[in-house]
């Protein structure tokens, strides 16, 4: 668990970045931080491997002060991915991820197994990549290595600061998508700062709204797109929130019983804002809904995605 | 790909090389006072070869056989032929024209021959770049043209019977000029790194450090050498070993405290300044006691005497006066200085930030960030920087025995003096040799130090690399 308590950072000469944040990241989730440019999200994330150290109150890291630990321990325990990622451009892809395993000692046999389990797992075959060096390889795959080489001392937590926002759309969605199942698969705490409302809808547990160097709103994606505590959560999220919502959800939220009528085919596991727009796509008429097995078990009209919003609360993880 | 147009670089080499023809090819005089008469190679014996290889080499660019390795082998050869030509004909000139002369008279190259040299390295680097064995052309000549006085065919030259005169004390004084220079860099190597170091790390103390370093590069060399005279010469008669010693060692110690107190302060940095300037004087003393030493053996100066070694004895014992080694040294180091400051600097500076961020991020510390980033990166510009310094100082140690250190500065100053144009070549074309070699040596040594994933051909690598992007594996 990673805590903020009354946590405030002023910079010389300044008004305060950060002004009281209480936080708590849970064990195992993922916490986006977002907010407008100058809200002090990446401020507020670089206090916890003491890349900046508050003016006043405490960051505890496994409920312990980090300003207790020993700086390089502490860090050496939380993986850190940037936009720029930050490789070392002499060095090779495999000798990138086993960096901080080479100067902790750990043996070059075993940390080049890691490095390169690493590397499959980002979809960066070993084979291929190990040798390059990282000027040879796209931004996108840059990025890939700069997550494994976090994850080499596969260390329990993880702050990420904009990881996905120097990529191609394209690019980004496939990282975003292979990212959010590497984390059901690790189970690392992460902090996650991002401006991209999209972004942080898909990826996080809970999300976390700075402004004002205070927390607007704190809570679950559908709670802020759908119940925004005041004008500038609302005006941040956007006016298409709603619309966002529907990503968080399946056509099976929104799924009536088999009607014989209904013509074209949605997937039971689709997205709902895909099943809305191949709905608008057919024009209007209802649709059957189809399950993996090719069983129709229900039909989806427009007029079921109206009204609906109260009633129905995101089934399972959010973004699944 | 299409190989069939004349080669223009060729083709030029071969025209100056026919040009040249029409200028005297030796300088012939009576002895060493009186003015000289120019004698064109076309009328001394064997003249007509050297239009000929020219000729044929000409053809040769100009012809679109050049693609096949048979024409780059021909290129190859014809082209060292042609160098040794050259050298020949020279030794040759002269040879003929001292048949009938006094041993007091000499044949200097003229206005022909080193036309005809300028020729030769235009045609060499337009012959490196045609493809297999025509890349080593450039090697292959030079050895061609060195072979010829190598081989004693250059013994009635003026040059030749000037180093004859001075044979003896010709390698000592080589050997000297190397000495002053790499001491120079050497100093300034250890004073010039870690100031670039705390140039790059602190913003207002770079304009400082590169202004100071660029303002003393301003300063013309001989008046430095006359400003340091005064100076050294009094700390030589008044200052003893044993005082000197104490004074750098605690100016050592004492910048050593206040950098561990004070850290990346200013008092710190102040402090680490302190410290440099500490083991720059013990390495001063050092550096001259070696030069001294050297003299001693190869030119028979002075040596040592058991006195030296007492704490009690003037500095002067160990060559630190107004004139000699001692102020050669520091205004060669200061020359040095701003070169390795500047590209210590820029090459730190090329270290992207994101990547210090990431290093720092990951629980590196700030060692292990510049020992395993900064330095490997910052590494090609600091050797650029060695070279650029190298070269500097030796070029500029050539006016060292105008203050009584020695070096081949020595022969150029005699010949000036007395009117000797041989003599100063003699001074002059071992200094542009060494140069050349040592600039070459040390970028040679730059490129292999470049770690391979910043080396252009890395990049170029990667281009067509990136296209095939992978498929986003599905973890399941």
């Amino acid at each position: 668990m990673i805590e903020f308590r009354e946590v405030t950072k002023q910079f010389a000469g300044g008004p305060p970045v950060l002004n009281g944040i209480t936080l708590a990241v849970p064990d195992g989730e993922l916490v986006v931080l977002i907010g407008p440019s100058g809200s002090g999200k990446s401020t507020l994330m670089r206090l916890v491997n003491r890349l900046i150290e508050p003016t006043s109150g405490s960051v505890w890291v496994d409920g312990r002060n980090v300003a207790d630990v020993n700086v390089v321990e502490l860090r050496r325990n939380i993986g850190y991915v940037i936009q720029s990622v930050g490789l070392f451009p002499h060095l090779t892809v495999a000798q990138n991820v086993e960096l901080v395993p080479s100067i902790t000692g750990v043996p070059a046999a075993q940390r080049r197994r890691r490095a390169e389990d690493l590397l499959h797992l980002m979809g960066l075959e070993p084979a291929a990549y190990a040798e390059r060096y990282p000027r040879q390889l796209s931004g996108g795959q840059q990025q890939r290595v700069g997550i494994a080489r976090a994850l080499a001392a596969d260390p329990a937590y993880l702050l990420m600061d904009e990881p996905f926002s120097a990529l191609d759309p394209i690019t980004r969605e496939a990282l975003q998508e292979q990212f959010l199942q590497l984390k059901r698969e690790l189970g690392q705490t992460i902090l996650f700062v991002t401006h991209d409302v999209e972004e942080a809808v898909r990826l996080g547990d809970h999300i976390c709204l700075l402004g004002d160097g205070v927390i607007q709103q704190f809570g679950p994606p559908d709670e802020l797109l759908h119940r925004p505590a005041n004008d500038f959560v609302a005006s941040f999220m956007g006016d298409s929130r709603e619309l966002l919502r529907l990503g968080l959800r399946t056509a099976a939220d929104y799924m009536r019983p088999p009607d014989p009528a209904a013509r074209g085919q949605v997937g039971l596991d689709w997205p709902a804002d895909r099943a809305l727009s191949a709905l608008l796509g057919a024009g209007g008429a209802a649709m059957q809904v189809v399950a993996p097995s090719g069983e129709v078990v229900g039909s989806l009209r427009l007029s079921d995605f109206a009204g609906s919003s109260q009633a129905q609360q995101p089934a399972g993880e959010p973004g699944a | 790909m299409s190989r069939a147009r004349p080669d223009p670089i060729v083709l030029l080499g071969a025209a100056l090389g026919l040009a040249a023809l029409a200028l005297p090819w030796v300088n012939f005089r009576e002895n060493r006072l009186v003015l000289g008469e120019g004698f064109p190679l076309l009328g001394l014996p064997a003249g007509w070869l050297l239009p000929a290889l020219w000729l044929a080499l000409g053809a040769l660019a100009w012809s679109s056989w050049r693609s096949d390795a048979r024409t780059a082998w021909l290129g190859a050869v014809l082209f060292a032929v042609t160098c040794a030509g050259v050298s020949g004909l020279l030794g040759g000139a002269a040879s003929s024209l001292m048949l009938e002369a006094t041993p007091l008279a000499r044949v200097s190259p003229a206005g022909g021959f080193w036309l005809s040299v300028l020729a030769l390295y235009v045609a060499g680097f337009g012959l490196s770049r045609w493809p297999g064995a025509a890349r080593w052309s450039g090697l292959l000549g030079l050895l061609a043209f060195a072979a010829v006085p190598l081989l004693g065919w250059w013994q009635d030259l003026g040059l030749a019977q000037e180093y004859a005169n001075i044979a003896g004390t010709f390698w000592p004084q080589l050997g000297l000029h190397l000495a002053l220079s790499l001491t120079a860099l050497l100093l300034a190597l250890i004073l010039g790194l870690p100031l670039g170091l705390a140039a790059a790390r602190h913003e207002r103390l770079s304009g400082t450090v590169l202004g100071v370093a660029g303002f003393l590069q301003t300063v013309p060399s001989v008046a430095l050498f006359g400003l340091v005279l005064p100076v050294f010469s009094a700390l030589g008669r008044d200052a003893t070993l044993g005082s000197y010693v104490g004074w750098a060692g605690g100016a050592l110690l004492l910048g050593t405290a206040l950098w561990r107190l004070f850290g990346q302060k200013i008092a710190g940095l102040l402090g680490g300044l302190l410290a440099l300037l500490g083991v720059q004087a013990l390495l001063l003393l050092g550096g001259l006691a070696l030069i001294g030493m050297l003299e001693g053996v190869w030119l028979g100066g002075r040596s040592f005497s058991p006195e030296a070694l007492s704490l009690s004895a003037p500095l002067s014992a160990w060559g630190i006066r107004g004139i000699g080694a001692a102020p050669a040294l520091l205004a060669l180091t200061i020359y040095a200085l701003l070169p390795v400051v500047t590209n210590t600097f820029v090459g730190l500076r090329s270290v992207p930030p994101a990547l210090t961020d990431a290093a720092r991020g990951l629980g590196m510390t700030g060692g292990q960030i510049l020992r395993r980033a900064e330095w490997p990166i910052a590494l090609p510009f600091i050797m650029e920087g060695i070279r650029a310094a190298l070269v500097l100082t030796f070029g500029i140690a050539t006016i060292a025995p105008l203050i009584g250190a020695g070096g081949l500065g020595f022969f150029i100053q005699r010949g000036v003096e007395g009117n000797v144009p041989d003599l100063v070549l003699l001074g002059a074309l071992p200094i542009v040799l060494v140069a050349l070699l040592l600039s070459g040596l040390v970028g040679w040594l730059g490129q292999r130090l470049t770690p391979p994933g910043l080396r252009p051909e890395a990049a170029a690598q990667g281009a067509e690399l990136t296209e095939a992007s992978p498929e986003v594996r599905s973890v399941s």
